[in-house]
């Protein structure tokens, strides 16, 4: 990207053109990429910012030095997309980073690869990826957080349990605008132990929503609100996930959250159906679950490794955003249960939310 | 296309003569390319969804038709959609209308740097807009923060996160495209029909009754079907100022587009809010139409 001013003046009106014409070009010689590319790159789509720089570094360039295959970062999984690539055969990602809903939902629809444990070690895995066509690489950690300049000892609530009871702890909230994770929390705020949620008491669970309802100030679809709002001063409490809370901390802002209690997400990585990278991709996906690289990368995004022997190798002071799986009280997310139940219950809940 | 008719000359007063013929080779070179960008860019699409929300699992179905018609959600959706659609497009327009007409009575030069200042906000991503939003008219924003200060009994105003919020911040996102479209008919109006209103001796208040508000109002119903078309289609606004009953259309075809992957589903509610719009201003146009 380092294009000296000179040269950038020099382009001639007829070589613009004809850089043009080519960049228009592009996408139909590009669109047979797939026919000549079995050794070409490998393409992963992740998420950008933080987590893209850190796929980079921590995997994909070490990747790369080790066995040769480069591997080209895209932005913006998405299975719309995916199943626009498979339905034509143009196959332009290998390796998806997914959320736990994408994942299964894209596993129901048959979009994924079988992962093959001949090349991909998941024997070390502390949760197991709930589908043979998915690893699940690393968790990530949301929790109650609040204003420490505001809310000294005592005055916030510190669990889940607290973050529903408005009596002791009164003051606005924030919720997610979508039913998984909430009615976990929900139900966990209504009294049921955080490890015997599953199958969910949906009905408990939606009373319990009806009783916070009223002190939920936002109801947040951008990730980014749920720190901004609580820095604002716009809400007294909000969940918030801890790569947030970190970020803020180092920026000078007064804000904490509880690690005593977390509701754990988890992120899948799956090779797209067809991909005629599928080994190559296999190699990345077994290279990146390698504790070392899941250390360096967790460290960098304030993920959860899912490998057993990385939480160790991180720093100390990243550490204390990793909280210990073993815990019962932590709310681990199920994607099984959602893969079957989040298109009715997340209808009902938008409903709800309406009404 | 309705919309580009709409926001170009064609409802504008002044225009009814044609100054010169051209040929009509001439005429159909110059109308090829944009219909070749409409029909590739707008028809094909459409027509692509109407195809895929008539196309269910087990061929030709209006299944998902059937399945909106039943639903309580869209039609929640639907309607709230509307309605927020008409508040902001309302809100531009009064706001927008006194805007525009100071703009047409400046010099060239002063109505240019104006136009920049109206154009500065709609070069500004929405989510930055969101977070100013916020900071002014949050409960702990500036605004409340200045009425504490002076004593106000009713606060803080509850302004952000409910419909307040959505129409506020919707109402300067479509700002500019009102602005344009009503700035322009205003500047068409021929000076020498205010003078000669001034001549017969009308007040400065029958003026704007008698000429200028009749001589704008063809724009100002172009301004007006624009910001509400904008509204419509809205989905970021709403979801990061509004409250939770401020759910969009727009966020129920993404649910359905990327989430649960149901395209028939997605592609019937656009085509259903597509045909909506289209009735909709096939209406205004007919109720508008001037009577001669």
């Amino acid at each position: 990207m380092t294009i000296s001013l000179r040269s950038k003046a020099s382009i001639s009106r007829r070589s613009f053109i004809g850089a043009a014409g080519v960049t228009l070009a592009a996408p139909f010689v590009l669109g047979s990429r797939s026919a000549l590319a079995k050794d070409g790159p490998v393409v992963l789509a992740t998420w950008g910012g933080l987590v893209a720089k850190a796929v980079k570094e921590s995997w994909a360039d070490p990747f790369t030095k080790e066995t040769g295959i480069s591997v080209v970062v895209a932005e913006g999984p998405d299975l719309a997309k995916v199943k626009a690539q498979i339905q034509t055969g143009n196959i332009e990602w290998d390796v998806l980073d997914l959320p736990g809903s994408m994942a299964m939902s894209g596993a129901k629809l048959g979009f994924w690869e079988p992962i093959d444990t001949n090349i991909v070690d998941t024997s070390n895995l502390v949760l197991p990826s709930s589908s043979p066509d998915l690893v699940r690489m690393y968790t990530y950690a949301g929790g109650v957080g609040w204003d420490s300049k505001r809310n000294p000892a005592g005055t916030h609530p510190s669990n889940v349990a607290e973050y529903f009871d408005v009596k002791r702890f009164p003051g606005s909230r924030t919720l997610r605008a979508r039913v998984s994770e909430t009615l976990e929390m929900a139900l966990v705020g209504s009294g049921v132990p955080a490890d015997k949620l599953y199958p969910l008491d949906v009905e408990r669970g939606f009373k319990a929503l009806d009783e916070i309802k009223p002190h939920i100030r936002n109801w947040v679809s951008e990730t980014a609100q749920m720190t901004a709002l609580l820095q604002n001063g716009e809400v007294d409490f909000s969940y918030v996930y801890t790569s947030r809370v970190r970020a803020a901390q180092e920026a000078g802002i007064p804000m904490e959250m509880s690690m005593s209690q977390c509701v754990i997400g988890s992120i899948y990585y799956g090779v797209v159906k067809n991909s005629p990278r599928r080994e190559a991709a296999m190699k990345f996906i077994n290279f990146a679950a390698k504790p070392a690289q899941m250390a360096a990368f967790c460290a960098a995004t304030t993920g959860i490794p899912n490998v057993r022997g990385a939480r160790e190798l991180m720093n100390e002071s990243v550490q204390k955003w990793v909280p210990d799986l073993a815990d019962p009280k932590h709310i681990v997310v199920s994607d099984a249960y959602w893969s079957d139940h989040y298109e009715k219950l997340n209808g009902r809940f938008k409903e709800w939310l309406l009404t | 296309m309705l919309l580009a008719r709409e926001g170009g000359t064609g409802g504008l007063p002044g225009l009814a003569f044609v100054p010169r013929r051209y040929r009509p080779t001439a005429i159909a070179g110059l109308l090829t390319p944009g219909i070749a960008v409409m029909t590739v860019g707008f028809l094909t699409p459409l027509a692509i969804a109407l195809w895929t929300s008539l196309h269910g699992a087990g061929g030709w179905s209006i299944d998902a038709y059937m399945a909106l018609a039943g639903s309580t959600l869209f039609w929640r959706v639907m309607s709230g959609t509307f309605q927020i659609a008409l508040l902001s497009s309302i809100a531009a327009l009064l706001l927008g209308y006194p805007l525009a007409l100071h703009m047409s009575q400046r010099s060239p030069k002063v109505r240019r740097v104006l136009m920049m200042l109206v154009l500065i906000p709609f070069w500004t991503s929405i989510l930055v807009k969101s977070y100013a939003f916020i900071v002014l008219f949050g409960r702990e924003g500036l605004l409340n923060q200045a009425l504490r200060a002076w004593y106000f009994p009713f606060g803080p105003l509850d302004l952000m996160f409910n419909r307040t919020g959505v129409g506020i911040a919707m109402a300067h996102q479509v700002i500019p495209f009102v602005v344009f479209p009503l700035l322009t008919s205003m500047l068409q109006v021929d000076r020498n029909v205010y003078r000669a209103a001034e001549i017969m001796g009308a007040s400065p208040y029958t003026i704007f009754w008698r000429v200028t508000l009749p001589l704008t109002l063809p724009g100002a119903a172009a301004a007006f079907l624009i910001a509400f078309t904008l509204g419509l289609g809205a989905y970021i606004t709403p979801a990061l100022l509004g409250g939770r009953r401020d759910l969009m259309i727009a966020n129920l075809i993404d649910f359905r587009l990327r989430e649960t992957l149901d395209w028939p589903a997605a592609s019937a509610i656009a085509i259903t809010l597509t045909g909506l719009v289209c009735a909709l201003i096939a209406l205004a146009r007919r109720v508008s139409r001037p009577q001669h």
